[in-house]
């Protein structure tokens, strides 16, 4: 999936995480919560992974962050494979890769001021005096859009949209290359997360690192992402560019989430999908697609395990039938659809 | 979704639920004295859907909250009136409350498992509701829970009537949250952001669900959510509510397509995806108003702000088939 020349600041491959857990008579169950994905997020663009809960999206991030260990595969942070680093080793790493939590208030030491928790990030930027410090906590959160005043506030004190860029800014101050976005809005009033989401866009334009944003917000998606996965139970089944992913949408999965969406625009080709029933984790178990009992179109042939095929340039589907007989399922047909799809 | 097989309102009849004025007054430690009813009006006529609209901290619960009688410790009513088919729901005795709740208002709730008993079966505590409100016996009682869950879409039904509910997905479990509050054949149901914290796909299928038995019950639904998005799928009217008061209310195709409150406006941006990036939103926040207010509470944060904002309370008129509460509409 690699394309251009550029260095990627993010380069995953075949990330596998396995989660064990015993069940009450103590057997050992293995859940894959990430199946072998693969992808480059590159210098100033964000690539986003959407999908409903339970999907894996989130756990991309916490192990591309080392909050939990890679089960297998690789993760290549500006050119260093991190899987295998020890915490200490990885340390020096940690300042070009920071997060922003869904919940800001869980993000916040609640009995310190703001200020405070922001001063242990400022410490990372190295040797500076308590006046620089101050400098440059000030600046960081007057780039937020905020007075810095109310840094001097407890987070319970502050609205959660504020706290929220406090966060951003808290995590900014170390000038990372690339900013892990878990759920950045989701907790967040509908009128206020077109701050957060502008606040965001705003600090990439200016400073030019790159976000992996994971979120069941096709709406953020759509206005921040450049490339989007779409995953489920594991697995990437659509990967594209924004415009791709949306305006010409493929695999049944993809299109159910953005008929569920009901966004005004851009309007879908083909059939709406919709899908039945909710996500299990059953479903992970089978070595075919896994929205089989979900899917409208699913017949035997799906039973058999489904690669991610390129349908057109950068742009990949995990499902025979949108490659093979789109017409099928629901897409507009056309002479040569699914034609120049088995290459690659 | 529009079906409208709803009965024209017999005209001299009062609706079915009607709030005037409703204001609340909320002591608690944190805040003190607050008032997050302002005199809320809202009608919501026989048959009919209705989404209350606003951000946290509007005070659409606690409008619901009050039509139910179930006001949290702290809250009182200080004026207004609550009209449950003509009949004054405010000062009524709590055992009256208590039958209306049970015979012709019901509520959904957020989580599902809240309203769910978790150390009884599911289908054995939606049998018991059916017998205490039916006086029909045990046996006939569980078969007709079993039937309730079964046309809610449960599948599996019989058997899985016989679970708790911890053993539910979050889809099946607001299933059954829907069949207990439809299991005394409510007038009005009302569901208090029954779909947040779902996935879509999940909160598709949940709102169709809703809106197909309420329909097919003839009853009125009062859709509470902060998602303005999810109206034009649900609800044949909607009422859009700011700090405490209503800022506009009518039929949904009109507040939706063309809203005249800059509040509404605002709220409908902000779900819009703009092309270059950047997404619309409010600046600013709800207020936290300690007192009743006479003047606009969101000149603050509107773009359209005049001196009369100020200085004058707008409240509901007519303006081009719906009402709206702003002096600049």
């Amino acid at each position: 999936m690699s394309e251009g020349m550029t260095t990627p600041v993010l380069e995953i491959s075949e990330l596998v995480k396995d989660y064990v857990t015993r069940d009450a008579k103590l057997n050992k169950r293995v859940s894959r919560a990430v199946d072998g994905v693969s992808f480059r997020v590159e210098p100033r663009q964000t690539y986003a992974i959407v999908g409903e809960s339970g999907s894996g999206k989130s756990t991309v991030g916490r192990v591309v962050l080392k909050l939990t260990d890679a089960t297998s595969g690789e993760v290549s942070l500006l050119g260093t494979d991190v899987v295998d680093l020890s915490e200490r080793r990885f340390r020096p790493h940690r300042s070009s890769i920071q997060m922003v939590f869904q919940d800001p208030l869980a993000a916040f030491d609640p009995r310190a001021t703001i200020r405070s928790s922001l001063r242990e990030f400022v410490d990372l930027k190295g040797d500076l005096d308590r006046e620089a410090q101050e400098a440059a906590i000030d600046e960081a959160i007057r780039d937020v859009g905020l007075d810095p005043g109310l840094a001097d506030r407890k987070p319970a004190e502050v609205s959660g949209g504020q706290l929220q860029r406090l966060s951003i800014a808290r995590a900014l101050l170390v000038s990372p290359q690339v900013v892990f976005l878990d759920e950045p809005t989701s907790s967040l009033d509908v009128s206020i997360r077109g701050q957060i989401v502008n606040v965001l866009l705003d600090r990439q334009e200016r400073d030019g690192f790159a976000y992996l944003l994971v979120t069941h917000d096709l709406r953020v998606v759509y206005a921040m992402a450049n490339r989007v996965a779409v995953m489920y139970l594991g697995q990437f089944v659509e990967v594209g560019s924004r415009d791709q992913v949306y305006a010409a949408a493929k695999h049944p999965y993809t299109r159910g989430l953005l008929d569920a969406a009901a966004l005004d625009e851009p309007a879908l080709p083909g059939e709406r999908v919709r899908l039945r029933g909710e996500l299990t984790e059953e479903a992970a178990l089978v070595a075919g697609c896994r929205l089989t009992t979900r899917c409208p179109y699913a017949e035997d042939r799906c039973d058999e395990p489904q690669e991610l095929r390129e349908v057109e340039s950068g742009h990949f589907v995990r499902c025979w039938k949108a490659v093979e007989q789109p017409v099928s399922i629901g897409l507009p047909g056309g002479v040569g659809d699914g034609a120049a799809a088995a290459e690659e | 979704m529009t079906h409208d097989t709803r009965q024209p309102d017999r005209t001299d009849a009062p609706p079915l639920l009607e709030i005037s004025d409703l204001t609340v007054r909320f002591q608690s430690e944190e805040r003190g004295t607050t008032v997050p009813l302002q005199g809320v009006d809202l009608v919501v006529p026989h048959g009919t859907r209705m989404a209350l609209v606003g951000e946290s901290g509007s005070g659409k619960s606690l409008t619901a909250a009050a039509a139910l009688g179930m006001l949290p410790a702290g809250a009182e009513i200080v004026s207004g009136s609550i009209k449950l088919d003509g009949e004054e729901l405010v000062g009524a005795d709590e055992r009256r409350l208590q039958e209306l709740r049970g015979r012709q208002i019901a509520i959904m709730f957020q989580n599902p498992r809240g309203s769910l008993n978790p150390v009884l079966t599911v289908g054995g505590q939606i049998a018991e509701l059916i017998r205490i409100h039916e006086g029909i016996g045990r046996k006939e009682s569980h078969e007709r829970a079993i039937d309730l869950l079964d046309q809610m879409g449960l599948p599996d039904a019989r058997r899985r009537a016989g679970d708790y509910a911890h053993q539910y997905s979050g889809g099946m479990a607001q299933r059954a949250a829907l069949a207990m509050a439809l299991s005394c054949r409510p007038v009005l149901l009302i569901a208090d952001e029954p779909t947040t914290g779902l996935d879509a796909t999940l909160q598709q299928q949940v709102l169709e669900l809703v809106v197909e038995k309420v329909t097919e019950r003839q009853a009125s639904l009062l859709l509470i959510t902060h998602d303005i998005g999810i109206v034009d799928r649900t609800c044949e009217q909607v009422a859009v509510m700011y700090a405490g008061r209503v800022f506009e209310s009518g039929a949904a195709s009109e507040v939706l397509e063309k809203p005249k409150n800059p509040y509404t406006v605002g709220l409908l941006r902000a779900f819009s995806v703009l092309d270059q990036g950047r997404m619309s939103s409010i600046p600013g926040r709800v207020p936290v108003l300690d007192d009743r207010l006479d003047a606009c509470a969101f000149a603050d944060r509107c773009p359209q702000v005049g001196d009369e904002c100020r200085e004058e309370l707008p409240v509901l008129r007519r303006v081009e088939e719906r009402e709206v509460a702003c002096l600049k509409a």
